[in-house]
């Protein structure tokens, strides 16, 4: 066992953070800010980071990339989530379109990827198809050299997230009707201006327009009726969707859970200076003992998912193959990486939220009036209560951990 | 340096070689029989892992002795598995560390071979009458008398006595903290046993104008608080290994248990309701072994983390007992029953949590570590 960073490691964080430090600036944020809840993004951030090549960091030089290790990889989304951004996002659509995707396709989008100049919007999710992702029933009938599109898809972004002009729905849907659940799907890459697709705004707790001064992206219901995509855009092979879907999960998740790690640093260190600040007020004296204890306890279930990020990037760094032999296999750690990150910025937020009283479900100008860190808590208590249900819920997840990793008889 | 999330092969070495022997030489009838003793210790065993070079892990070549503190802390982990009974904290983790660090060259060649050989085993008398296990709490007084010293008060709590050879005894004196090695025999020494919920016998120890000469007094008492700190971190991070181990251990035989468990035409394995309690419990003990983990490690390289210390601590205690508690709920009424081993490990966590102070005293340590 070791747990220190290389001295090349220590240099490659200290380069991340003089960067974030120099060029997302009070403004930028506050811009970035605009329509976005949790870690932030923006056009304007998405260019500093496209001008480093920082866009598809994983991805070796010659596809534009940074050819980074999970590490590295880890370093740079903790550090990036600390700062309250998440650059990118879709890190597997990008992975299964290197793998899988015709000339043309990679041709296509590899590049753009690279540049920041396209926009993938998921489609995974219906509104009988969430937890049970593999019930899509969503159609795609092939005639003649194209295919029919109908039916309708839940929760993805919009596409039209300010920043790329050239917006593809990544489409699961079925293209055998008769084959057993899993094996008749397909990823269809479809182009959101398509005619016969309409997009339906869905409001959610993570972004409400009521606490903001301008509006605000939401997720969207996506429908298609006979929506017409030539046959050329096909993802790999037909009806073998479900198992590229699961391709490139891992880096996702070996991402995300390192930028919760961030985000869950930062918050601990903004609560823990505002205690520190208070500690003359009544309100401080009353709850000290809890307060004390909470951010203790908050310390340590951190440092748990420090732990579980950089194994998780360990193990991907050592290999699948070799992995394989770990007592843990990278997947169990993502999943117990998902549930525990969820789990820990709920806590900490509602902590937060506790702690701060009344100024804790202040917005906007009222909240930067009082706090120093503004209304981020607030955002962070709505924003964190789909981390527990989006990209597999906890409940699901906790299925898995405990027939694949316990050993327990199936349910 | 840099991160590896694997045992290196020493240490998984240590590993392995620790856990044939105590799954051979440590079954679960010699913890019932060490418990009804009431000696709470096995000399068979303890020469066992004397010979087999386990009580020198952590102790230098050059004083009898082999491998890392680190390999030290993977002993405890495996100790934990199965509920070893014996002085290993105080002796090895406490008193072994405290001397490797601060005795003098006299004292490491006569006392660190004699603990790897198994000849020493120290108890640690530090608790006094408030239980805390805080060395300024202390109240005992070490009076100077020419180059020994002489000391008188109570120490309370004391575990380990009826195995011990040595008193780890710390007291207050006009130059600082004096922590000495006291024979157990010695003149004044004076011990009250009585039988505790983990089934140990603790003691109330009597001190009455015990000398104690100079080349007994471990490291300057000058600095004896910073000593004493440093050395009952080491055993704090010890400790959290092994009720990582011993949680972890508990998991297993659970889980094994639900496979084999038949309740309405089902094995209660594959009923939701107990898998989601299971894999939080195999999230929990997941941490408590990676936060162990990393403060071995730490404190192997050298760096002291109070703080980091005390979250690991609090941790594995709050993941051993929501493992005890939900195992126990999960054997039903086997699990109630003194014939399973699920109370042995319930009743053991319930002194593990507090015998080197409590999860209080550990948060407080940890906040004031984060400077609130």
């Amino acid at each position: 066992m070791e747990f220190s960073f290389t001295p090349q490691q220590t240099a490659f964080r200290e380069e991340i953070r003089d960067f974030l430090r120099r060029e997302m600036t009070p403004e930028v944020m506050a811009r970035a800010k605009r329509g976005y809840v949790g870690p932030y993004y923006s056009d304007e951030i998405k260019k500093k980071f496209v001008e480093r090549g920082w866009s598809v960091v994983h991805w070796p030089k010659e596809l534009g990339g940074q050819g980074w290790s999970p590490i590295e990889q880890t370093i740079f989304f903790e550090e990036c989530g600390y700062s309250g951004i998440t650059p990118g996002g879709l890190q597997n659509v990008a992975e299964t379109i290197r793998i899988y995707g015709s000339e043309q396709q990679k041709e296509y989008f590899l590049p753009r990827f690279a540049r920041g100049e396209v926009g993938f919007t998921l489609g995974l999710s219906e509104a009988n198809a969430g937890v049970d992702a593999a019930n899509v029933q969503m159609r795609a009938d092939l005639q003649g050299d194209h295919y029919v599109i109908n039916g309708s898809k839940l929760w993805g972004g919009s596409g039209d997230e300010g920043y790329a002009k050239d917006n593809w729905h990544w489409l699961i849907c079925r293209t055998d009707q008769q084959a057993e659940r899993h094996r008749g799907l397909s990823i269809v890459l479809v182009p959101l201006e398509s005619p016969g697709i309409t997009i339906r705004p869905i409001h959610v707790l993570g972004s409400m327009e009521l606490l903001e001064d301008h509006p605000v992206n939401t997720v969207c219901a996506i429908y298609y009726d006979d929506v017409v995509v030539p046959k050329e855009n096909l993802l790999g092979e037909e009806n073998r969707g479900w198992y590229q879907l699961m391709t490139g999960l891992d880096t996702l998740r070996t991402n995300i859970a390192a930028g919760y790690l961030g985000q869950a640093r930062r918050t601990l260190d903004d609560i823990t200076a505002y205690v520190r600040e208070r500690k003359d007020s009544p309100r401080w004296i009353a709850g000290s003992q809890w307060v004390r204890f909470q951010l203790a306890q908050h310390a340590a279930e951190t440092q748990v998912l420090w732990n579980l990020s950089y194994q998780i990037a360990y193990e991907a760094q050592k290999g699948r193959d070799a992995a394989a032999e770990s007592p843990i296999a990278p997947s169990h750690l993502a999943s117990m990486a998902k549930i525990w990150s969820a789990d820990l910025l709920q806590r900490l937020s509602a902590t937060a939220m506790q702690v701060l009283g009344i100024h804790g479900v202040l917005a906007r100008k009222e909240a930067e009036r009082w706090l120093p860190f503004a209304d981020e808590v607030q955002r962070l208590a709505r924003w964190s209560r789909q981390l527990s249900i989006g990209g597999g819920s906890s409940e699901v997840l906790r299925t898995q951990i405990a027939e694949r990793y316990l050993g327990m008889a199936r349910s | 340096m840099s991160i590896r999330f694997d045992l290196s092969e020493g240490q998984a070495l240590v590993q392995r070689t620790v856990r044939d022997v105590l799954e051979r030489e440590c079954p679960e009838s010699l913890v019932r029989e060490a418990e009804e003793s009431g000696f709470g210790h096995s000399p068979a065993l303890w020469q066992k892992l004397g010979e087999t070079g386990f009580l020198g892990l952590g102790i230098p070549e050059a004083y009898g002795g082999d491998g890392s503190f680190f390999d030290l802390g993977v002993f405890f982990e495996e100790a934990g598995r199965v509920l070893m009974p014996g002085p290993q904290l105080a002796t090895l983790a406490i008193a072994g560390q405290l001397i490797v660090a601060e005795g003098t060259e006299e004292q490491k060649l006569r006392l660190l071979p004699a603990i790897a050989s198994g000849g020493a085993i120290i108890a640690l008398a530090l608790n006094e009458r408030d239980g805390e296990c805080r060395p300024e709490h202390v109240e005992t007084r070490a009076r100077r008398d020419g180059d020994a010293y002489v000391i008188d008060g109570t120490k309370q709590f004391i575990k380990d006595t009826p195995a011990a050879t040595h008193l780890l005894v710390v007291a207050r004196s006009e130059d600082g903290f004096v922590n000495a090695l006291v024979p157990i025999d010695a003149p004044g020494v004076s011990v009250r046993r009585f039988r505790v919920l983990s089934g140990d016998m603790l003691a109330e120890v009597q001190l009455d104008s015990v000398r104690v000469a100079a080349g007994d007094v471990i490291g300057a008492p000058a600095r004896g608080l910073a000593a004493l700190a440093h050395a009952l971190d080491r055993g704090k991070a010890c400790l959290a290994a092994q009720m990582a181990g011993a949680a972890d251990a508990l998991m297993r035989k659970t889980v094994d248990y639900m496979n084999e468990r038949v309740t309405f035409g089902r094995p209660i394995s594959s009923y939701q309701a107990l898998q989601h309690r299971m894999s939080q419990i195999a999230i929990l003990v997941y941490g408590a072994r990676h936060l162990a983990y990393n403060v071995l490690w730490r404190l192997s390289e050298g760096t002291e983390c109070a703080g980091e210390v005390a979250q690991a601590k609090f941790f594995a205690s709050d993941a051993y007992r929501q493992t005890t508690n939900e195992s126990l709920q999960f054997h039903g009424a086997y699990g109630y029953s003194l014939e399973y081993a699920v109370q042995l490990y319930w009743r053991r966590m319930r002194l593990d949590e507090v015998v080197l102070g409590d999860s209080f005293l550990e948060r407080e340590a940890a906040a004031q570590a984060l400077g609130i």
